[in-house]
């Protein structure tokens, strides 16, 4: 699945309410956010910076603010947005399943990245 | 007043001690209302009036009590199309938990709006504040409504609450459904024992002063009526108070205005002037009734001089005159024939009755003899002489009348004259009359004295009577206003005298009322205060904060909780040195024990957002105190902190758990939160399962993901079972948690209790399991982050063995 795909599916989850998802949407959402937001990086680096894809995740994320140059901003908000959803793609009890609001800003955030690629 | 309360005032009052029989039947009628009351004042004092022992009033109804059984709402608040949250009706706790702006307060309030009409949080606020109660999402009607399993009653019972399509203000909403809260009898009981508690309550419960606690925590011990009692008598006695400082004030202005020369004033200022005041003087004085001697003397000698006799001076000329001609013709006729004729006839009148006397002839006093005709002659010419004389006598008979005449006019000085300053009017009229009445005798000089005299004594005399006018005219002038405004106040004056007596009954039986009022008080509110420190003493966990005491104290403006703290054994500490998390839990610690009266109708107890920075060890506790709450009762708890869930769970305390996530659209979902291992699992079967529906890219992109999880909350779930459990701290726990950042990485945490024996965990795995375990992790890890197509059951069936095993 492209990232854009898979930032469609993300928004059905969010913005078209069934029964079938209910309760689980928001983190169903995150996972494949992130899988998004990974697989549009993966395509800025593949682009920009061949061979970064061998680095750690954490290592591409500082490398993807390194190449995007003029987008920078996109970068930074990436590796933000990035950060957070690994934080709700692990369980934590002690942590609520993240909200709507904050999926659509995520959702934005990976819009971004992949119109780059 | 209700049965057990009169009671235990009346049999107080027949007790009879440190009352007298009147406060006594003051106090008997302020607890049967004001009416009664009334009447009671009406005839206090009257005889045979005695306590009666009471004859019980019918006992008012009890409420049915009732569970809490479903929340629902639709274009309220956050909620958009119909969201509702159903809650096992009976004892029991239910934790609804979601973020903020998810929509759970929406429930609390939308059933805050069914039972009471309007929303605390919104009350005191401005009017934009309220703007959002509408959903956005929702064009029509907004509608609450709240199901309570009654007891009594076989079906549910639904209460609902509607606004119309353009309703604007929140306050506007119908009633409708099954019944009301009018009707299940519930109004009084939704003041007094409120099952709705927010954390705004909590916040605000120790900040507004431990005046506005007292009131809260009072309005639960069922004193109102006794309260109720005492404000009677406290108003009535304010009221006679009122009019005896306005009696006194109003005197006070009056005082000056009696500093006056006229004796009614100066009698009216004695009268008033002194701590005992003599009404009846004044009333006197201010109708004319009587004067006080003095000013009897005053008022009436102005009176007299007024009317003094004016000397008529046309009078003093003729007799003046009369007396000046009297004299004048007195002197005429002396010397004349008249005179002498009366000397010769006198002579004759003699001679001839010394000639009869004798016989000896001839004259005696001549020698001569006496002719035939003396006789005779003698005898006419006497005659003649006398009638001469006569005309004489007429003039001194004149003279003497004209003497007379003129002296009546001297009449005596008044006594009212008396003195050298008559009235302050001066002795001008005294004077002249004293030299009025020092008459000469001789009958000129008195004609001139009355002349030279009589003008000016008319003059003075006509002056004082003016003066004298002028000044009763001046006084009436000053005086009467006075009187006017005397009167008026007397008025209120005799009122407030008459009332004194009253007045000090009232007072009496007021303060009686009050002492048993507080009697009272302390013996109600002392259960509550050992509830409020037990539970405390649970919540507090390991705060070194002790409550040792809580009391309500004082009474009227003093009133407050006495709420005795003690930090590391030192007492008297303020509440300011407690943390905010710490004054919450002691708000909550005062606040939970009256929603769990036996005497309240609600069963069940509402409470919205109770953990405000707590720490965990407070969260620990919280979940301590619900759970023994809700052996009992219904406790339905809205949180936005997963760790009080989290908590229930670890201490093995049964909960509902349910969350509330709000979609776009404003869809509001409430779904049971399950333990999370099996939350995750099921989720990721349910995505399985529909795959057709949903399509096969969904679930094998997001199901590996959620298959993580489950293993990931198993790991925590161990660790921090097994670390809290032998007196790890909750930070502590929570760091070691963070550190292990991977998945693997928080199994061997989980499997070894030791980060640093990765080496080991795969073959762990392995060993427990079979060489499957170790690829499933590897499967979810890179599943995660790029899907797994293949045999997704057979991954989520696994996934539940490995996180099972973790967790034993």
């Amino acid at each position: 699945m492209t990232p854009d795909e898979l930032l469609a599916a993300a928004d059905g989850l969010l913005e078209r309410p069934d029964a079938a998802t209910e309760g689980l949407w928001a983190r169903a959402a995150a996972l494949l956010i992130r899988q998004a937001l990974e697989g549009a990086a993966r395509a800025v680096l593949a682009d920009r910076a061949p061979g970064a894809q061998a680095a750690s995740f954490a290592a591409q994320w500082t490398v993807l603010g390194e190449v995007l140059e003029e987008e920078a901003a996109v970068g930074r908000r990436a590796a933000w947005a990035w950060a957070a959803l690994t934080a709700a793609c692990h369980a934590d009890e002690l942590r609520l399943p993240p909200t709507a609001p904050e999926l659509r800003r995520w959702r934005d955030v990976a819009h971004d990245l992949a119109d780059l690629g | 007043m209700n049965e057990a309360l009169y009671h235990a005032v009346i049999t107080r009052l027949l007790a009879g001690e440190g009352i007298t029989n009147a406060a006594a039947n003051l106090v008997e009628a302020a607890c049967q209302g004001d009416a009664v009351l009334e009447e009671a004042l009406s005839r206090l004092g009257a005889a045979g009036s005695t306590v009666t022992a009471p004859s019980p009033p019918p006992a008012s109804p009890v409420p049915p009590s009732a569970y809490l059984a479903r929340i629902e709402a639709s274009g309220f608040r956050g909620i958009g199309p119909t969201a509702a949250v159903d809650l096992p009706p009976g004892p029991g706790l239910t934790v609804i938990q979601g973020r903020n702006g998810s929509g759970k307060s929406s429930f609390a309030e939308g059933l805050e709006i069914v039972l009471t009409g309007t929303c605390r949080r919104w009350a005191d606020r401005p009017r934009d504040w309220q703007e959002g109660w509408r959903s956005l999402h929702v064009a029509g009607a907004v509608r609450t409504a709240a199901t309570f399993a009654v007891e009594g009653r076989t079906a549910p019972a639904t209460l609902t609450r509607t606004w119309a399509a353009g309703e604007t203000d929140v306050d506007r909403s119908t009633t409708g459904g099954d019944t009301s809260p009018e009707g299940l009898g519930w109004t009084d009981a939704l003041t007094t024992f409120r099952p709705l508690l927010s954390s705004r309550d909590l916040a605000a419960a120790l900040e507004r002063g431990t005046s506005k606690l007292y009131d809260e925590m009072k309005a639960i011990l069922g004193l109102a009526e006794v309260t109720a009692a005492s404000t009677r008598l406290a108003d009535r006695r304010k009221r006679l108070d009122r009019a005896r400082k306005d009696s006194r004030a109003a005197l006070k202005q009056l005082l000056p205005t009696l500093d006056l020369e006229d004796p009614r004033a100066l009698a009216c200022h004695t009268a008033l002037k002194g701590r005992n005041q003599d009404l009846d003087a004044v009333e006197e004085a201010v109708l004319g009734g009587g004067e006080d001697p003095d000013g009897r003397t005053l008022l009436a000698g102005l009176r007299t001089l007024a009317n003094l006799p004016l000397l008529d001076l046309d009078a003093v000329g003729q007799r003046a005159g009369a007396l000046r001609a009297a004299v004048a013709r007195q002197a005429a006729i002396a010397g004349t024939e008249a005179a002498r004729a009366a000397r010769l006839a006198k002579l004759l009148r003699e001679a001839l009755a010394v000639e009869a006397e004798t016989d000896a002839d001839g004259c005696p006093v001549c020698k001569q003899p006496l002719p035939e005709s003396w006789r005779e002659t003698a005898t006419r010419e006497a005659d003649e002489a006398m009638a001469a004389a006569a005309e004489s006598r007429a003039a001194e008979a004149d003279l003497a009348a004209a003497l007379r005449s003129a002296r009546s006019l001297i009449t005596r000085r008044p006594a009212v004259l008396a003195g050298t300053d008559v009235q302050g009017l001066g002795s001008d009229a005294a004077d002249a009359w004293a030299a009025w009445t020092d008459a000469p005798a001789e009958p000129l000089d008195l004609a001139d004295h009355l002349e030279d005299r009589g003008v000016p004594l008319a003059a003075a005399v006509r002056t004082l009577r003016d003066a004298a006018k002028a000044k009763i005219e001046a006084l009436q002038d000053l005086w009467k206003p006075i009187a006017t405004r005397l009167a008026a106040w007397l008025e209120g004056a005799r009122a407030v005298a008459a009332a004194e007596g009253r007045r000090g009954f009232l007072k009496e039986a007021e303060d009686w009322i009050k002492a048993v009022e507080g009697e009272l008080r302390d013996a109600r509110f002392a259960p509550l205060a050992t509830q409020a420190q037990a539970i405390w003493s649970t919540l507090r966990q390991s705060s070194s904060v002790d409550l040792t005491q809580v009391r309500l104290a004082g009474t009227a403006t003093r009133r407050k909780v006495e709420l005795d703290v003690c930090i590391d054994g030192t007492d008297g500490v303020a509440l300011g040195v407690m943390s905010q998390g710490e004054l919450n839990a002691l708000a909550l610690s005062l606040f939970l024990p009256r929603m769990l009266l036996d005497e309240s109708p609600f069963r069940f107890a509402v409470i919205d957002d109770p953990i405000q920075s707590m720490d965990p060890n407070k969260v620990d506790g919280l979940a301590q105190v619900l759970g023994e709450a809700a052996r009992t009762r219904q406790i339905v708890v809205l949180t936005h902190d997963p760790r009080l869930a989290e908590a229930l769970r670890r201490l093995d305390i049964d909960a509902t758990v349910l969350n509330v996530a709000r979609r776009g659209e404003s869809v509001v979902e409430v779904t049971p939160s399950l333990d999370p291992v099996r939350r995750h699992l099921q989720d990721a079967r349910r995505l399985v399962r529909e795959q057709d529906k949903l399509g096969d890219a969904l679930a094998s992109r997001v199901v590996p993901g959620l298959c993580r999880m489950a293993v990931e909350a198993a790991c925590q779930q161990a660790v921090r079972r097994r670390r809290l459990g032998r007196g790890e701290s909750h930070d502590a726990v929570a760091e070691a948690l963070a550190e292990a950042r991977t998945t693997y990485a928080m199994v061997t945490l989980a499997l070894f209790d030791d980060p640093a024996q990765q080496a080991d965990t795969y073959p762990r795995l392995a060993n427990q399991h079979g060489e499957w375990a170790p690829d499933l992790l590897r499967t979810l890890n890179k599943g995660t982050h790029h899907g797994w197509t293949r045999e997704l059951d057979r991954l989520v069936d696994r996934s539940r063995i490995v996180a099972d095993g973790l967790r034993k």
